[in-house]
């Protein structure tokens, strides 16, 4: 097999068997079987969050090491975060309307600070576009995701700290209260949303580079008809 | 599963993880076409 095609291949392996998990699991005694929504929701925000801090973990080793690589993870892993934060609200939408009555309300504290997440993360998509120069592009990146990641905290937390619609702490310290089935089924969604999360970096950081080779390429075309970028400090 | 709420989310989930997958790869291909 194509080295490539190894994670794409774990990950849908991972994604097929998830889904057989969930399937198969026990129905929740009071939500029925709204209880699977759970297994794709849940998953989707760990995924965020990971994605968030790695996002993080990118932005302080640019700033440290100035190499570019770490720039590039920090990028494709805030625009993954940001796709699995829209599927975590999406989700929770969708589950929040038969178990409470409600698809969204922004009295909730774990709802708006994900929402507000989310915005945040759109912004540093943002500032990336409207920055040219790829040097001031990942200094003011990492400061925004090294800033913008206290939110994976705050929104985690968030159910604890305010005591709104959202329920509480499903892991604590005093262990999980759940069925061996769902505990299975929770776990499966984790383990293949991770290996998914791997498969789509690896592709996001292969674009960024390329991305990054055709303006250094076409930067040095145009001569000096136009300014060329300040690479000082890429390797 | 049949529950449109139970299916519209896992419709949901896959399928924007799909149209994500499938933009990333279409990207990579008109990069590389770019360079």
């Amino acid at each position: 097999m194509n080295k490539r095609m190894v994670l794409p291949t774990l990950s849908t392996a991972a994604i097929v068997y998830a889904l057989w998990l969930a399937l198969d699991s026990s129905p929740d005694v009071f939500q029925g079987d709204f209880v699977r929504i759970m297994y794709v929701h849940v998953p989707s925000s760990w995924l965020a969050f990971l994605a968030f801090g790695v996002t993080a973990l990118g932005s302080a080793l640019w700033l440290w090491r100035r190499t570019i690589v770490w720039d590039r993870i920090a990028e494709a892993s805030a625009e993954i975060g940001v796709v699995f934060t829209g599927l975590s609200i999406l989700t929770g939408a969708i589950w929040g309307e038969p178990v409470w009555g409600t698809y969204w309300d922004w009295g909730d504290a774990r709802m708006a600070s994900t929402a507000l997440m989310l915005f945040v993360y759109l912004g540093y998509l943002a500032l990336r576009r409207a920055t040219p120069d790829p040097v001031a592009r990942a200094k003011r990146s990492s400061i925004l995701g090294l800033i913008a990641v206290v939110q994976v905290p705050l929104v985690y937390f968030s159910v604890s700290f305010w005591r709104t619609l959202h329920q509480g702490l499903t892991v604590r310290p005093d262990g999980i209260q759940m069925d061996g089935s769902m505990v299975a089924a929770l776990l499966g969604g984790l383990a293949a949303v991770t290996l998914l999360y791997l498969s789509l970096m690896v592709e996001r950081v292969r674009l960024a580079r390329i991305e990054d080779e055709n303006a250094l390429s076409e930067s040095v075309t145009a001569g000096t008809a136009v300014t060329a970028p300040d690479l000082d400090g890429i390797s | 599963m049949s529950d449109p709420f139970v299916l519209g989310s896992y419709i949901a989930t896959y399928g924007l993880i799909a149209v994500y997958a499938i933009s990333l790869a279409v990207r990579i291909r008109r990069a590389k076409r770019g360079s």
